[in-house]
């Protein structure tokens, strides 16, 4: 039976001109599917573009916008209302960053630097008021500094000028750290 | 056996299996023009799914599936539509099935031919792939979705249904 029913059944054929329609009609589906599969991608890939435009866009215009809203802060800053709030904003800044100077100081283990020496014409001369004049004055140089009675004297040890100024009620002592004589004269001249 | 996995194309398997389908196609529909619809829908669909596909028995397997479903579905539109005329269209289908096919039996062939075709649509699918394609039991009942005594029970009523229908003139 089963051979008999194979030659029976193997007689039947697809007929040709079904064949090549069918053929044409696959061929045609591939493409209609070709073409949606690319369409689909061209359509994410807008998709993708239009994202990264929005993104792009976003992050050119935020900080454009945040730096105009930051300029129109300012020009209200500069108003006379405003000025004093600034001012006092940045005596804090500063008083901040000198506090923060000084514990990085700390920190580091240093100490805080010495004192500049005083600048040259500054403080040279020292003032004090003396009721008598010192015994070293005895064998100084006498000479008058503005109107005034001046006894001159360098000091042994620095060599040091000191002056002893007599004055109208009590008499007046300058000591200096200078060693030139015309050097302390014009100084005492223009104390 | 399996064969090696390839990239298969649709062409490669309309040359291979057209006769299959179209065969399947008219056993189950009785009519050339109703199989040459479901031929074409059927490997039109192949287009789609041929990515599917791992290999030539998963295509073969595939095939069966989707031409008997199609089989399946145009006989119940069929009927939907034409449910008053159903009696005549049989009859002349069933005429008009042979000569379609360039089918021109000899005598004893068209004797087996024709009792064969006369048995319900679900015993002529799993006598025509037991007996012509040569599928195991399994393979039927994994190609029509079946299970597998399903299969072998209706193969058994095809053979008692053939053995009437011969009257003993052929022996199975």
């Amino acid at each position: 039976m089963k051979e008999q029913y194979q030659r029976e059944i193997a007689q039947i054929h697809v007929p040709t001109e079904l064949l090549k329609k069918t053929k044409q009609a696959m061929q045609a589906e591939e493409s209609r599917l070709r073409q949606s599969n690319v369409q689909s991608k061209v359509h994410s890939f807008r998709t993708l573009t239009l994202a990264a435009a929005a993104v792009l866009l976003v992050l050119l215009v935020y900080p454009a916008a945040t730096s105009f809203f930051k300029g129109e802060n300012k020009e209200e800053m500069q108003t006379p209302q405003r000025q004093g709030v600034q001012a006092q904003e940045m005596q804090q800044e500063q008083v901040q960053e000198s506090q923060i100077q000084a514990l990085q100081i700390q920190l580091a283990g240093q100490t805080q630097p010495e004192i500049a020496p005083i600048a040259k014409g500054e403080a040279v001369l020292t003032e004090e008021t003396a009721a008598e004049m010192p015994e070293a004055f005895a064998t100084g140089e006498e000479c008058e500094i503005n109107g005034v009675k001046a006894l001159i004297v360098a000091d042994e040890a620095t060599g040091y000028y000191q002056a002893y100024l007599q004055e109208a009620e009590s008499g007046l002592l300058v000591t200096s750290k200078i060693t030139d004589k015309e050097e302390f004269l014009r100084e005492l001249q223009n104390r | 056996m399996k064969e090696e996995n390839v990239r298969i194309t649709p062409e490669e398997v309309i040359d291979r299996y057209a006769d299959m389908v179209y065969r399947l196609a008219l056993l189950q529909v009785k009519n050339r023009t109703d199989a040459d619809d479901i031929f074409q829908e059927v490997f039109v669909r192949l287009v789609k799914h041929i990515h599917k596909l791992q290999d030539w028995e998963h295509v073969k397997a595939w095939l069966i599936r989707v031409t008997t479903n199609c089989s399946k579905k145009h006989f119940t539109r069929y009927w939907n539509k034409n449910v008053s005329l159903l009696e005549d269209a049989e009859s002349i289908r069933e005429e008009a099935w042979v000569e379609d096919a360039g089918y021109e039996a000899a005598e004893n062939g068209e004797i087996l031919f024709r009792a064969v075709k006369k048995l319900p649509e679900k015993y002529r699918v799993a006598i025509h792939l037991f007996y012509f394609e040569e599928l195991s039991v399994a393979q039927i009942a994994a190609a029509t979705g079946q299970k597998e005594s399903t299969v072998k029970s209706q193969l058994h009523r095809a053979r008692e249904m053939l053995k009437t229908l011969l009257e003993g003139e052929i022996i199975l």
